[in-house]
Parts: C-alpha cells; structure tokens; sequence
C-alpha cells in the first residue's frame, strides 16, 4: 500500500487507545503521532537503509546509444542458472535509463517459467509520472534502436517459481532488483528482496514497542515519577500504540502480491500475500485510507464531548458513549451509514465504468490490454515513485 | 440586502477580477500580497471608504481572490520554464510547456478549477453548514496534533531519489541521503524562521498583519525567480490546441484529490494546498499528468475560494486564509442574504474568471513570444521585492533576504520544497497545542 495508507493505519490504530485520546485532549499531548511515525517506518528503514545494503552479483546496465534487449535478456538468465547450478543466491539489479529531468527509456524484463526462458523488451520514453511520452524537450536526440535489438529471448535450464508478476518494467527512479534463491530442486525469484525483510516483522515492531516504552519510562522516572513511571498508563499504552502500528503495517502489506518476513530472525523467508490488492490499486488504497480515516473520525466522534456527536439510531437512547449498548448502536449507525454505504458506492460505481466507460473513451486499447495493466503498475510503482508509493 | 446593494457588489467584485487579472501577469505574485496592498491602502485612506457598506470591499476582494485562483498560474506556466539542471523532477505543468501545450495544461487546470467553483456553488449554500458546523466542532480540538500528523508524514516520506547506480554503497547511500538531509536543514531552518516570525518579529507594528509577506515572498517566490534568471533553456513556441484530451476519470479522479486537498486545507491552521495536495493525491492515488494539474486547478480554488465561503457561512465564520483575516478586520458577516449573495457573487466571478482564461493564456502566450522570460521574471523580482519594502520596510527586506537564502536550499539540492512550509506548520502547531510561547522562550525568542 502506499506510505499514506500505512500512516494512516497507525494513526487509526492510536486512536484506537482510550489513554491516548484522553492524552489528546485533555494534556494536548502528540502520542497519536507515535502510531502514524511507527506505521510508516518499515517502509521508511526499507527504502532509506536497506536498499543501500543489499549486494548484487550482476548489475544490468543497458547502453542508451545502443540499446538491445539480449544482453539483458541473457544476463538475468545465466543468473538463474548460476543459482541453481551452484546452490547460492544470486542477485541481480536492473538500472533504471535516464533520458533527462522528465524522461526514462523503459525496458522491461518477463520471465517464462513455463518454457524457461527470459524476454527483455526495449519500451518507451515514460515520464516521472508514469506515462508514455513522445520524447519533447530530450536534451539530445536518441539514436533510433534497430527492430532486432527491440525484444530478445534467452533460455535458461533451472526449474523456476516466481511467485511475483512474470513482467517487471524498469522505469523511473531506481531500478528493480531481483534474487535468485535455490530452494530444493528449484530457482525461487524474490522481486525486491531487500524489501519487507526483517524491517517488516512483527519482532522488529515488538522490539521498537519496548524500546519506546522503555524511553518514555526511564524519562519519566528521571523526572520524579520514580519506579511507578514504568507501570504509568502513558507508557504502558506508548508501548501498545508503536506495536500495534508497527503490526498493523505488516498486517496491511498481506493483503498485497508481496508479503513479508514474518518471522525474524528465525527465518529470512519472505510469506506470500494474499494477493487481494496491490500496491498501487486505486481502490485497495482508497478503501484503506477511507476506513482509516472512519476509524479516526469515530474515536474524535466517542471521546470528544463537546462536539456532542449523536447518532440517529441512539437518538432516543438515554446514556452516553460510555454505555456499551450506546456505544454499539451509535457504532452500527456510523459503520453502516459512514462506512458500508459510501464503501459500496464506490465499489459499485468504480466496476460500472470499468465495465462501460474504457470502451468508449479509450477505443484503441482492447480487452487483452488491460489483463496485464494493474501488475505491470505495480511493478513500477512499487518502489518510492514520485508520489511515495510502496 | 437591497438591489443596488448587490448590482454594485457585483460591479467591484468584476473590478477585482480585472485587477487579479493585470496583478496575475507577475509570475510569484501571491493574492494575499495583493490584498495586503488594498487594505493597506484602505486603512490610509480610511475616511474615504467609512461611509460606503463593507460589502462592497469585501465583495472587491472576493474578485480579487476568485480572479486570482484561476488566473495566477498561468503566468508560472509560460514565463517561468524549467532549467533540468536545477531539477530532478519535471512537474508536469513544466513539461508540457516544453512539449509546446501550455495552453492545454492551463485548460486543464481551469477545468479543475470550474469543478470547484461548481462543487461550491452548488453544495455549499445546500449542504454545506451543517457539515461544516460538524467538523468544526469535532475537529477543533483535534487540530493541533492533525497538524503534527501532516509534519510527521512530510518528514518521513521523502524517499531517496537516487538512480542506485552509484559503484559504491557509501556513495548510494550518499546520493540518496543528501537531498533528504538537505530537505531536513531546510525544514529545520524555515521553523526557526516561523517561530522568529510568530514571537519575536522585527516587521514595524502597523505592518504585523503582513508580517508572513517578506518570508513567504522570500522563500517560494524569489528563489523561483532567480532561477528563472539562471537558466539556460529556450521557451519553446506554443501551440493552442482547438480540443483537450480529456477523460471523466482525469476530471472525476484529478478533482477530487483537488476538492478534498482544499477542504482539508481550508480546515486545518497552517496547511496550505501544497502539503494538501501531496496528501489527498497519495490517498486518492492519483495518476498521470492530467489528473495532476486538474487537481492542482480544484484544490487551488477550493483552499482560496471555498476556505474564504466558510467565513460567511452563517453559524461557522471560519476564519482561514489570509483573505477571510483581512475581510474580517473591517467585515463582520451577519445574515443568510449575505452569505447566499457573496456565494452568486463567486459563481459568477469564477464562471467569468474561467471564460477569461481561454483568452488569457493566448495573451500570456504572446507577451511569453515577444518578451524574453527572463526580462519577465527580472521585473517580477523588482516589483516583489519593492512590495515588501513599501508594506514591510527595511526590516521586511531583511526578512526576506534570509528566507530566500533558505529557499533557494530546495532548489540545489533537489530536496521537497513543502519543507520550506514548516515556517508555517511548526509554529501554528506548537501554538494550538500550548507549547509554542516555551519553545520560543527556550529559543530565546521570548
């Protein structure tokens, strides 16, 4: 999901902690901060730190005055065979080609586990934003690429699983980086390994939980509290706010094609996702944020008594949001009407014009093109692209 | 409110309109620099304007403001072209001018923007009190740390922009981390710079109402100029396109990051649509140039424009932006009447504001064929930079000369230019959480 989704996550799930409102609004205090920092540090330690950490054995590198898709094609296919020949990790980084401040020449590399090959593809001039350019404003003018040079295939012998989309483009930014891990009598392909690594699990968030609590208290004691800063509800719930967060963004990414190593460091074996969403569907993310910002709104709605919040199914209920059963009424109300009604709208909405709309306002693009279009977005934006995503 | 009443409150808001017009030719001149001119030329020749209804500048200034949201971009559009070497990203509204369609990247904002006008003339006066009313109440306490949210997510999400080609790790990681480390300095320096301003500002007293005018000129506009002075590019010839390439998803997608950046804006102290934007387009997943700029052109409208609405809403009087401050220094909103007559009074101003555009995008193309951009920026620094003098005196220029050093930080070294905003963040909200005055003393700023 992208970073706003994670933030969000814990910042819904700070709010979530009756402590912390009550901090909020009656100390002024910014441990909600805390969930939203925690939510979007495994990305942040991910894409700021690890990255720069991992090594390559191949680095691909294309020649832009004379680019052809068959060296790149038959790199990455001696790697896979060099890892199962020789029974070790072998990784390979695929370097983005930048024309200037707005262009990329893309090329993209496919994998054919099925008839063990590789496909490389020389592609278009895109743009930051991701979208196909005619090439105005190049600083110089690019030699045009023979058609031969355009597409290359080479084969490679190992038994392959790639368990990621089998078409990665390399556009923008930084390029994409796989490894070619051999596991029994196969080739396992993790795309982005440096990613949701041991930055992801759910030990690293304990860890930080305990880390923050231990702060906060050893602060507390030194200010006077004493040793009854180390059982103080503040400290107690700081702990309960990183954790959770922390979690909630592992949580999150399952939902994803890439999942992530759950179980550091007794394991480096990085899960599947459940493959619901991706990390840069439109809907995945809207329907996240939006859930988020409910949750938000309604612990502001709970906790903050002046803004005298009722809601029409509690309206003639006696009692206030402290009674469970006004609690649950007013909750239904809010999630039915709040969330499940505008959720479904758009759900709704969205399939429509997807099932009506693209066959008007985009007549040259056919059925088959859009199969592939949401992976090969992912792909590309999976990394820190112009707006962040992840 | 009587007929002639609302004819003449019409008659000035088309004047400001006029004069949003003529001032939006100066790429970086910012509405409320403008505004700041007329109040204080209001407040000089007070005894003049005391007989006449505070509709009537109010209904001035609404046209400055409506005219301004529509029109102000263009001159950015066409006499400030990019220089790569000063860029690692090309926004999409630089790269369309050099793929010689400015003129169809400024419809596309227009379109934007007509949404808003549209969203707010249609759902404000019906729906909008009560709902506005709501979040008011509910987030008003909530307000502070909504804020520190917003500087928490701008500070972690900067990723490294570096291609990774590098041969070393060292020198990735230092590819990598010095723009970050650069966007932290200048965050950190505009914060110091806000909480000066806010605690310990050296603007003379009778010019403290625009005592934010010499940081914000010199922190986003004089960097831009000078680095107009400095480029090297050609601005390419531009072609004016009979027809837009344009798709509902673009308008419907595009808007609604705008709409939701400028309402989130609108209600939230200190966050302007720049921060907004980058939020709700994160949230929205918007894609690809064209939703960009459609969102840019919404939220630009819904933050100036709709902001300015909540302050006139009767039972809310928000009082957000710097137009809604100075209305309220001479205009205090009362009746339904007024509030329904200043939301005509925009639809109309925005509806015309938009027919304008059409026009003053060729206009601005031509002045960009025959005058060079630079001599254009040039003059535009001159007239900024005497702005600031004649409101703010020396002590302004003085202001202005450290936050354009701070500024231009950004600009060298690739990193986030939103940092530079923390001059407003870190001090409105450190001041709604109660820690502002210890901070600053513990500054020495107190």
């Amino acid at each position: 999901m992208k970073g706003i989704g994670h933030f969000l996550t814990g910042m819904a799930v700070a709010t979530c902690f009756p402590e912390a409102m009550r901090a909020t609004l009656e100390e002024n205090s910014f441990i909600l901060l805390a969930g939203g920092a925690f939510g979007l540090l495994p990305d942040t330690l991910d894409f700021r730190i690890c990255r720069y950490l991992w090594k390559h054995e191949y680095t691909v590198t294309p020649d832009l005055d004379n680019l052809d898709a068959r060296p790149i094609a038959e790199l990455v296919a001696k790697a896979v065979d060099e890892a199962a020949d020789q029974q070790k990790t072998v990784r390979v980084k695929l370097h983005t080609l930048k024309v200037s401040a707005n262009y990329h020449r893309t090329y993209s590399i496919r994998i054919d586990q099925e008839n063990r090959k590789v496909i490389a593809q020389i592609g278009p001039l895109k743009t930051m934003g991701q979208t196909m350019g005619g090439g105005g404003h190049l600083p110089r003018s690019l030699p045009d690429v023979p058609k031969e040079q355009l597409y290359a295939e080479a084969p490679f012998k190992a038994k392959m699983n790639n368990p990621y989309h089998a078409k990665t483009e390399v556009a923008i930014f930084s390029g994409p980086d796989f490894s070619f891990v051999p596991v029994d009598d196969y080739v396992r392909m993790d795309f982005i390994p440096w990613h949701r690594t041991w930055a992801h699990s759910p030990f690293v968030g304990l860890l930080c939980g305990v880390l923050g609590y231990l702060i906060y208290a050893l602060f507390g004691a030194m200010s006077g509290a004493g040793a009854a800063a180390f059982t103080a509800p503040m400290a107690l719930t700081l702990f309960g706010i990183i954790t959770l967060s922390f979690w909630g963004h592992t949580f999150v990414d399952q939902f994803g094609v890439l999942g992530s190593v759950l179980f550091w460091p007794f394991s480096d074996n990085r899960s599947s996702g459940f493959k619901w969403t991706h990390a840069a569907s439109v809907l995945g993310n809207i329907t996240l944020n939006y859930c988020c910002i409910a949750i938000i709104l309604w612990n502001c709605i709970v906790y903050t008594a002046e803004a005298n919040v009722v809601m029409p199914w509690a309206a003639g209920m006696a009692g206030s949001y402290s009674d469970l059963s006004y609690y649950l009424v007013s909750l239904a109300n809010y999630a039915a009407y709040f969330v499940a009604i505008p959720l479904f709208v758009l759900h709704a909405g969205s399939r429509l014009y997807r099932r009506y709309i693209p066959a008007i306002e985009h007549p040259e693009l056919g059925e088959a093109d859009y199969k592939d279009g949401p992976a090969h977005d992912e792909e590309a934006l999976d990394g820190p692209g112009e707006m962040g995503s992840i | 409110m009587e007929l002639s009443l609302l004819f003449m409150s019409i008659v000035l808001a088309l004047v400001g309109v006029g004069i949003s017009a003529i001032a939006s030719l100066i790429p970086g001149l910012h509405i409320y620099n403008v505004i700041a001119i007329t109040m204080t030329i209001v407040f000089a020749v007070y005894h003049f304007f005391s007989g006449l209804d505070p509709m009537l500048l109010t209904s001035f200034l609404i046209g400055l403001v409506v005219g301004f949201s529509l029109l102000f971009t263009i001159s950015s559009q066409f006499f400030q072209p990019c220089d790569d070497s000063y860029r690692y990203i090309m926004l999409p509204h630089e790269k369309f001018l050099y793929e010689r369609r400015g003129h169809e990247a400024v419809i596309l904002g227009s379109v934007g923007s007509l949404v808003a006008i549209l969203v707010i003339g249609l759902f404000f006066p019906t729906f909008g009190q009560p709902v506005a009313v709501f979040f008011r109440d509910l987030l008003r306490p909530h307000l502070y740390w909504i804020a520190g949210a917003v500087i928490v997510f701008l500070l972690m999400t900067e990723w490294p922009k570096d291609p990774g080609t590098a041969p070393t790790a060292l020198k990735r990681i230092l590819d990598g981390w010095i723009p970050i480390c650069m966007g932290y300095v200048s965050f950190a320096l505009a914060s110091l710079l806000g909480m000066f301003i806010f605690y310990r500002t050296i603007i003379p007293t009778d010019a403290t109402f625009q005592s934010l005018m010499p940081v914000f000129v010199g922190l986003f506009a004089i960097p831009s100029q000078l680095l107009t002075l400095l480029a090297t590019v050609k601005n390419p010839p531009q072609h004016v396109a009979k027809s837009v390439e344009l798709y509902t998803e673009d308008v419907v997608r595009g808007s609604a990051s705008g709409l939701l950046a400028g309402i989130f804006a609108g209600f939230t102290p200190a966050i302007t649509p720049g921060p907004a934007l980058l939020l709700t387009g994160h949230a929205t997943v918007t894609g690809g140039d064209r939703q960009f700029i459609i969102g840019g052109g919404a939220g630009r409208v819904m933050y100036y424009v709709g902001t300015l609405l909540f302050f006139f809403m009767p039972g809310v009087f928000l009082r957000r932006g710097g137009a809604a401050i100075n209305i309220s220094l001479f205009f205090v909103p009362e009746t339904y009447a007024q509030f329904l007559s200043i939301a005509g009074i925009i639809v109309l101003t925005g509806a015309i504001s938009f027919l304008l555009v059409f026009w003053y995008s060729r206009m601005a193309i031509w002045i960009a064929r025959k005058i060079n951009y630079k001599w254009i920026s040039f003059f535009g620094m001159i007239i900024m930079i005497g702005l600031v003098a004649a409101i703010t005196s020396w002590q302004g220029l003085i202001i202005l000369a450290v936050s354009t050093v701070i500024g231009m930080v950004p600009n060298l070294w690739h990193s986030r230019r939103i940092n530079l905003l923390a001059c407003l963040l870190v001090p409105m909200c450190l001041n709604m959480s109660g820690f502002g005055p210890d901070v600053a003393r513990w500054l020495g700023f107190l």
